[in-house]
């Protein structure tokens, strides 16, 4: 688990072109949106576009976002469960 | 002030190819909503489209044109509806008649089939010069035979709307008396793909304001109406649909691609037409609104129309389940529908609707019903950028409303008060000023990059490109150097827009094959997004207007700018011109013959390769009423005109500029050529040189900034500081320091013979 949140760490900071942000900058447990690292909706967006194309999870409904992406820990369970 | 009229209407869109179809649908509640026929997408199966049902061929056979030219399907589109609607009006080739078009993505339709051919092959080379969003308002006004101003708005969504806004504003401030005003948009995998990023594609039929919405269908058409004055068009007994009696664009200011909660910039939208056409909001008796069908438009939009209409919340419906969202088309398509429902006391049914949005319990009509009181229909029309706008069509009356007789033309000089500048010269700062010129080692020019962290917060800077980035620094530049802080409008122009984000969406659609999209590049390649952001960072909500007809982009802009402080609608705007070139823009380009493909170790203006030295550049410019302490010159006009015949036919155009300003040729200090080292069209300017301008003093600017479309707008920074400072930057060598002063300053450029156009400033 820890191995993949630091992989989604660096696919993070490159998906969404975090320019200032190390991989260490990021707590495995703080929000994504809002009041921890301050992303929005387009970011979401990115976000499932990651998941398809780096562990081929498709989300169907942009709203199921809001829950996987809660941080970066929740993301990393959601790959776990959902990765074939 | 003149009253504006409908005199003339034409449209195509998949519910019908002219007027009389597209009514008959309506009422019959026939959609033209279908599977992907024509479009040739993967998508295909998957997407419900609005598509007309004419292939490309059949397309050329019904507008009547020579199929051996290069042709888009939205120049096509555009060019059938413009026809009907002139016809209908009975308009000929008068040369007084100005035309207004609206695109999103121009010549997309093509460019996405031959991209890669642009980059290689000599093949379907003759589709690089239609890929621009000015191109099928040229090909419109080349078949339609309109020989007056032409220039095209792009600010998304509601990009034709605004198009009739500015078209009646042009007739109501007496320059011109007449108006071809609409948009058109063809269905394109760049934009279907686009929309498909942003999970907002609904995959059955759309069903605008239901509870159980889940996106848009995408469509595709054109409209146009022809606007004349109203006492002209009733001396020459005129059938006479509505009259435009109110309109405004307001911002958002809160996100690029979602509305506010509450639905802040369409309240202000609805509310400022209102006010423009002095009426309650219970006058209105029918809105056709925006109503897209995704979750956040109707939620938010249906929030703003309660609280403007609150209990005399008039019939309404959306029409986007027929004809589907037509983008840069849909304000035109809508206001069609509109005077429809005005003519015929009728609102259309919002098909698809069942259940009501809990959060704001409104119900739009669902049933043809009949109208009580048909006086006065108002249409929404909302885009990525948070620009939003609203028109109000009316009956006419022949009694006219003092209030309105009363305003009455004005002539409020307007002032440069504040200007900002990134160039590929060391422009930023104000402190100096063209001393030294940078010295350049490739073969196109490009900005000195200032530092970006100083203006722009860096959680927004990693989702901007170059062009958003120096047009946010230029603007912040202007403003501090007016010593304002939000303007009273944003009015902006570019010819070609934001190309590195449009290249890197085509580019990654056409080499993953329409899959694993993003929507940054996408959202970021709108025409509108430089003033979108400079709105939504200074949270501003007032007008906002971007011009995208090639080099006409700026002076559109900055006629628009003139226009709105004599209307009294700003005291202080913000004008800027902007155009940004890339790597795989410049390369295009060269393929046909426009750019240089060498670099000139020697003189420019002497060089003998083919084409221009491209560049690239922001400027931005505060206007004002008011000359204030630190004003640099005073904007006199702006003219525009298409395609002249001769070279004699331009020096007449100049002539006539300067006596509409009560001046002669001698009267003018500085003359500023659009030079640009392509001898076959630098040729114009040695005529003039050798005729008009024989005793003028002359300097040229392309060597500083390159050719670009908004290069006029460095060209006007120069003429501003060289008034203000009374001087000539020292290397311009021999020219510097005239002996008198520099009080009249001209500007002359010309884009390959076809775009001309004149700026005058003065002390």
């Amino acid at each position: 688990m820890e191995e993949l949140i630091e992989k989604l760490k660096v696919q993070l900071i490159e998906q969404l072109n975090l320019e200032d942000m190390e991989p260490e900058d990021i707590d495995a447990d703080e929000p994504l949106f809002g009041t921890g690292l301050g992303l929005d909706s387009i970011d979401a967006l990115e976000l499932i576009v990651l998941l398809e194309k780096e562990y081929g999870i498709k989300i169907q409904n942009p709203k199921d976002g809001q829950k996987v992406f809660f941080s970066l820990r929740t993301m990393a369970e959601f790959i776990k469960e959902n990765q074939k | 002030m003149s009253r504006v009229v409908v005199t003339g209407i034409g449209i195509i869109s998949s519910i019908g190819n002219n007027l009389e179809e597209t009514h008959n649908s309506l009422i019959k509640k026939k959609t033209g909503i279908s599977g992907i026929d024509i479009l040739d997408t993967k998508h295909r199966g998957e997407f419900l489209v609005g598509e007309i049902k004419l292939t490309h061929e059949e397309l050329i056979k019904l507008a009547k044109v020579d199929k051996s030219q290069a042709w888009t399907r939205t120049a096509l589109l555009g060019i059938i509806a413009a026809k009907q609607a002139m016809a209908d009006s009975k308009i000929e080739n008068e040369t007084n008649l100005a035309l207004v078009s609206a695109s999103t993505v121009g010549g997309m339709d093509r460019s996405e089939l031959y991209y890669k051919d642009f980059l290689t092959e000599a093949k379907n080379h003759r589709f690089i010069d239609s890929h621009h969003a000015g191109n099928s308002t040229e090909m419109i006004a080349e078949q339609c035979g309109i020989g007056g101003l032409i220039t095209t708005i792009s600010t998304a969504c509601s990009s034709s709307l605004n198009s009739i806004m500015f078209g009646a504003r042009l007739i109501r401030s007496g320059n011109t008396s007449c108006a071809v005003v609409g948009g058109t948009d063809a269905l394109s995998r760049f934009t279907l793909n686009g929309f498909n990023t942003l999970m907002i594609l609904d995959k059955g039929h759309c069903r605008p304001f239901d509870a159980t919405r889940t996106g848009l269908n995408l469509g595709e058409g054109a409209a146009y109406l022809v606007l004349e004055e109203y006492e002209s068009a009733i001396a020459s007994g005129k059938k006479i649909y509505a009259e435009v009696s109110g309109y405004a664009n307001a911002n958002d200011a809160f996100h690029q691609t979602a509305s506010s909660e509450d639905g802040d910039g369409p309240y202000l939208a609805m509310k400022n037409a209102l006010d423009i056409a002095q009426l309650k909001p219970s006058d209105i008796s029918y809105i056709n609104v925006h109503g897209t069908g995704t979750d956040n438009n109707d939620l938010t939009e249906g929030k703003a129309l309660i609280r403007l209409f609150a209990k005399d919340l008039p019939p309404f419906s959306s029409t986007k389940a027929y004809t589907g969202h037509t983008l840069g088309a849909a304000g035109v398509i809508e206001s069609v529908i509109s005077i429809i429902s005005l003519n015929n006391k009728i609102a259309p049914p919002n098909i698809n609707f069942k259940n009501v949005i809990e959060e704001i319990g409104i119900k739009p009509t669902n049933e043809l019903i009949e109208l009580e009181k048909p006086d006065h229909v108002l249409t929404n029309s909302f885009g990525f950028g948070g620009n939003d706008s609203s028109v109000i069509f009316s009956a006419v009356k022949q009694v006219i409303p003092e209030s309105v007789m009363a305003s009455s033309l004005t002539d409020i000089p307007v002032y440069i008060v504040g200007l900002g500048c990134v160039s590929p010269q060391d422009t930023v700062s104000r402190d100096t000023f063209l001393e030294d010129i940078m010295e350049v080692d490739s073969t196109f020019l490009q900005i000195q990059k200032p530092n970006y962290r100083d203006y722009i917060d860096p959680k927004q800077l990693r989702r901007m490109s170059k062009i958003v980035r120096m047009g946010i620094v230029s603007a912040k530049e202007a403003m501090k150097d007016a010593g304002i802080d939000n303007p009273d409008a944003i009015i902006t122009g570019t010819g070609m827009g934001c190309q590195i984000d449009t290249e890197k969406f085509l580019n990654s659609m056409i080499d993953n094959d329409e899959g694993l999209l993003t929507p940054t590049s996408f959202i970021q390649s709108t025409h509108n997004t430089v003033g979108g952001s400079i709105a939504l960072g200074n949270h501003n909500h007032n007008y906002n207007l971007t011009y995208v007809h090639r080099t006409f982009s700026f002076e559109s802009a900055l006629l628009d700018s003139m226009m709105l402080l004599n209307e009294k609608k700003a005291n202080e705007l913000l004008l800027g011109g902007f155009d940004e070139i890339t790597d795989e823009s410049w390369l295009i380009k060269t393929k046909i013959g426009h750019y240089k493909t060498e670099k000139i170790t020697g003189d420019l203006f002497k060089d003998d390769q083919i084409g221009a030295r491209a560049g690239e550049g922001s400027s931005f410019f505060v206007l004002s009423d008011k000359k204030t302490d630190n004003a640099y010159a005073k904007v006199l006009g702006v003219e525009m005109f298409f395609r002249p015949e001769s070279a004699k036919a331009v020096q007449d155009k100049i002539t006539i500029f300067l006596s509409k300003h009560e001046l002669l040729v001698e009267d003018i200090d500085l003359v500023i050529l659009g030079n640009n080292g392509d001898t076959e069209f630098d040729r114009n300017y040695q005529e003039l040189e050798q005729s008009i301008l024989k005793e003028s003093n002359t300097i040229n600017y392309k060597h500083l900034c390159g050719e670009y479309d908004t290069s006029s707008a460095f060209a006007t920074w120069m003429a501003a500081r060289i008034i203000k400072e009374n001087k000539i930057p020292v290397s311009f060598g021999a020219k510097s320091n005239p002996s008198q002063l520099i009080g009249k300053v001209l500007i002359y450029n010309h884009f390959r013979n076809i775009n001309h156009s004149l700026i005058l400033l003065s002390k």
